[in-house]
């Protein structure tokens, strides 16, 4: 690996760790590799992986956003009340969660890019303000949706070659972002924000406006990740879709996106996400529970900080 | 204000919370001639470059181009007044490689609205040529480059773009004797072609060398204004220092 | 060093927002009352360890997020070790929090790994390791000594040792030579380091502090509630950090005192404790804290930009 590229050009090691996980998977669980299962690894990796997309942006031009998770559930719990029953209300259903995520990045760039709050602490107080709001819009009951019309489910159901659409949509997504952060004058001012915000500002970077738009893409794409996960369940329970705003993360960082900004990759994280799905499907497949999942992206996130502020101390 | 003056700056001054650090300063530049902006550390000279750069803009106070009043929101504002600056800290985003700083916030594009980077790769290539033909390898961060190198970048971005004002901050600040003998050059070749110059250094004798007018800032005041030719070291010195002019008699004035 | 609250911040936040809460609670029916005062003085005393210990880190220029799930674990390891006495169940939750503090800080300076993902980071891991320790069921099996310490006549004795714990902080942090180097490495680091004080020292021991401190505050709250529950305290880091933040500490560093925290700790308190008293959906209450830090980090960040450079 060289050090000596920029960073949309940086080669990160999570690829070749991506092919030897899938290896040593299907060396070590049987059912691994099979068709169905592999679907499934697919499909677990498009929700987190949406919102960890829109992360590695925010995360580029070198600030956090922890609300996604709860954009998520909002997002989820908007488009069931909405009944996408007939084509209005399906293009509703999508649109309106999509926009509100949008709505909801605003206000943290604004606060963070406009006011100078610190991202992290205010981000996760939104989630909190968020996840308040819908459980009290739903009095923290169930919402179900009767009769989702057809597209509205094949958003996540339907199969093309055996492989759910919702796949296509995620994988669409890594190469339209990816195009735009290598390729558009907003992707190389949201690298140069990341790197230095006070030379892009004098650069003449409009640093606020740039800064605001990469919360209204993480807002967006994770409320999009939501509307997915309603055309997938059709009845949720609100307080169970949460804490995607984590995994989101690990899988960034796990990427090589840089957690003081400026380096980072959208395929990259798409890598990652895999990763994690992998791993998280062999633990689900030997076994083990929610709780311990949850250390183990604990432990995978702290190395990952701990490998890639080492390597960039050694470069 | 001055007829045919590139850019006046008419009484400006500067508050940041109790302290001002601007006190009415008047100053102008004329094409084609090297003003060098001298004094003490915390006299004033950075902050009233980087007002005229659009860092920030001024408590009160008027600036002027061209003889029409302007208010420079940001930096991006001073530069379609073709005013440039080279920061003292060179303000590079040290994760990008040297063409995607020389080019940041003025992108070249493809017909398509892409990045043309081939295109931009080339014209820095040129630009950073023409400074330092040693500089070639050009694609890999600025983080990695020599402080001259970085100088190189920062320099080529200021004067390869329409300039008609270079505001230069301590530019010689971080260099060996040789590559200061070079932007000594570059300055006489830029005064040549017309370019005003606003050259701000601690180097007393490198200002007498370069500049056409001197002028001392003390605490955040205008203490006076030398001709270089007309002057010496020691005037210069004491000036910085004591915030007076000697008149021709040795007396106070 | 700021020995005091700033200034600004007690104009803008502590002095107006305490003192008009307390007025508005005398007209919510049952504020005033013996019982009511009870219930405020027990929610905040386990908050209160919590707060103490946060206060103490963002002094030192760091932060905590991982004071929830410390607090869930420091409760269940009590309970799990009570069957050996009560001072090894309170010497092993202490020890517990001290570890993951520990391990926190050890993150912090020798990884140089920023302090709210290697907090948030040792959250997940400490609530991920309580819940499958527990099999995420809350355990049970509390002795009468025990359930004792979650009483106290006429004062809660959580609330006593509450006081005590922001008395000695108080002391800590202004008449110890201790207290000088925290605020001096959260105000500078680099100078602190040049001056030979030992930062990374420092700052784990402020990290362990708080581990210690809300593990501490999940043994009181076992007591109080008679389980050790794996899920509390999910809340917990926002509502301390909201009456830190209030108290003048500064997610920059080298601001905040204890008295501030105090104040901060009695505000987030007492409106909790009146929107329980209105019936306010736990919805509302949620949204209220995080909306109520969301602003005050926006705040906070304006002022530091109206600052002079």
């Amino acid at each position: 690996m060289t050090a000596a590229s920029t960073p949309w050009r940086f080669v990160t090691p999570i690829w070749p760790v991506l092919l030897v996980l899938v290896i040593g998977a299907s060396l070590l669980s049987g059912p691994f590799l099979s068709p169905a299962n592999i679907a499934a690894v697919l499909q677990q990796g498009v929700i987190t992986g949406i919102v960890a997309l829109g992360m590695t942006i925010v995360l580029i031009g070198g600030q956090f956003d922890l609300s996604t998770g709860a954009t998520v559930m909002m997002a989820a719990v908007m488009a069931l009340l909405l009944n996408p029953a007939d084509g209005t209300s399906t293009a509703l259903a999508i649109l309106l969660p999509v926009a509100l995520g949008g709505m909801i990045g605003l206000v943290n760039g604004l606060a963070v890019y406009r006011a100078g709050a610190n991202s992290i602490v205010a981000t996760i107080g939104m989630q909190f303000l968020v996840i308040g709001a819908v459980l009290a819009l739903v009095s923290g009951q169930h919402v179900r949706a009767d009769n989702m019309s057809e597209i509205f489910v094949s958003l996540s159901r339907a199969r093309l070659l055996g492989i759910p659409y919702s796949v296509y949509i995620f994988l669409g997504l890594v190469i339209a972002l990816s195009v735009m952060m290598s390729s558009t004058v907003f992707g190389r001012h949201v690298y140069a924000l990341g790197g230095d915000i006070e030379a892009a500002r004098r650069a003449g970077v409009k640093v606020v406006r740039t800064g605001i738009a990469t919360y209204v893409i993480s807002g967006m794409l994770a409320a999009l990740a939501g509307v997915l996960i309603a055309s997938l369940v059709g009845n949720l329970d609100p307080t169970a879709i949460r804490g995607y705003e984590f995994p989101a993360l690990t899988a960034a960082v796990l990427g090589g996106t840089s957690l003081t900004g400026g380096v980072g990759r959208p395929a990259d994280t798409a890598a990652a996400i895999w990763v994690i799905a992998v791993i998280t499907n062999v633990m689900t497949i030997l076994n083990y529970q929610y709780p311990v999942q949850l250390l183990v992206q604990g432990v995978v996130l702290t190395a990952a900080v701990a490998f890639y502020s080492w390597q960039r101390a050694r470069s | 204000m001055t007829d045919g003056a590139l850019v006046d700056l008419v009484g400006i001054t500067k508050q940041f919370g109790g302290v001002r650090a601007l006190k009415g300063v008047d100053l102008s530049v004329r094409p084609g001639e090297v003003v060098a902006l001298v004094g003490h550390n915390g006299a004033g000279k950075s902050v009233l470059a980087q007002i005229l750069s659009g860092v920030f803009p001024p408590s009160s106070g008027e600036i002027r181009v061209g003889g029409k009043p302007v208010a420079f929101t940001s930096p991006s504002d001073a530069r379609l007044y073709a005013i440039e600056t080279i920061y003292q800290t060179l303000a590079l985003a040290d994760n990008l490689d040297a063409p995607a700083n020389f080019f940041l916030g003025r992108e070249l594009r493809t017909r398509f609205g892409f990045l043309d980077k081939k295109k931009m790769a080339e014209e820095a290539k040129k630009a950073l040529a023409d400074l330092n033909p040693n500089f070639t390898d050009i694609e890999r961060p600025v983080r990695q480059m020599s402080g001259g190198q970085r100088q190189a970048i920062a320099i080529a971005r200021a004067i390869h773009f329409q300039v008609q004002l270079l505001i230069m901050d301590e530019p010689t600040a971080a260099l060996g004797p040789h590559e200061t003998a070079q932007v000594g050059e570059l300055i006489k070749r830029l005064r040549a072609q017309g370019i005003g110059i606003l050259l701000i250094s601690h180097d007393v004798r490198d200002v007498l060398r370069l500049a056409d007018r001197i002028v001392v800032l003390k605490n955040g005041e205008l203490v006076g204004a030398l001709t270089a030719k007309d002057t010496n070291e020691d005037e210069v010195v004491d000036m910085i220092i004591r915030g007076r002019k000697l008149d021709a008699n040795g007396a106070v004035k | 060093m700021q020995v005091t609250l700033s200034p600004l911040t007690l104009r803008l936040f502590v002095k107006p927002p305490l003192i008009p809460l307390l007025l508005l609670a005398t007209f919510v029916d049952g504020f005033w009352s013996l019982g009511n005062l009870r219930t405020l003085a027990e929610s905040i005393s386990t908050d209160g360890l919590i707060v103490a210990g946060m206060t103490i880190v963002m002094i030192a220029g760091g932060f905590d997020l991982s004071v929830g799930a410390v607090m869930a674990m420091g409760g269940v390891t009590a309970v799990v070790l009570l069957p050996f006495g009560i001072v090894p169940a309170a010497l092993g939750a202490l020890i517990a929090g001290g570890i993951s503090g520990f391990l926190s800080g050890t993150l912090v300076t020798r990884l140089r790994i920023n302090p709210f993902i290697a907090t948030l980071a040792m959250m997940v891991m400490v609530r991920g390791a309580t819940l499958a320790y527990t099999d995420t069921r809350p355990v049970v099996g509390l002795d009468d000594t025990f359930l004792a310490l979650g009483q106290g006549d006429p004062l809660p004795y959580a609330f006593l040792i509450m006081i005590v714990v922001m008395l000695a902080a108080h002391v800590l942090l202004y008449h110890r030579p201790w207290g000088r180097h925290a605020y001096a490495v959260g105000a500078d680091e680099r100078a602190a380091q040049m001056t030979g004080l030992k930062v990374n020292r420092l700052k784990i021991e402020c990290y362990m502090l708080s581990g210690a401190l809300a593990a501490f505050a999940g043994l009181l709250l076992a007591a109080r509630l008679g389980t050790g529950s794996p899920i509390v305290g999910e809340m917990t880091p926002l509502t301390a950090a909201a009456a830190a933040l209030i108290g003048g500490a500064s997610l920059r560093g080298g601001e905040g005192s204890i008295m501030g925290a105090l104040c901060g700790l009695l505000f987030v308190g007492c409106l909790i404790n009146v929107m329980n008293l209105l019936g306010v959906p736990s919805y509302y209450q949620r949204m209220t804290i995080g909306g109520l830090l969301f602003a005050l980090v926006v705040v906070e960040g304006l002022l530091q930009r109206a600052r002079p450079r």
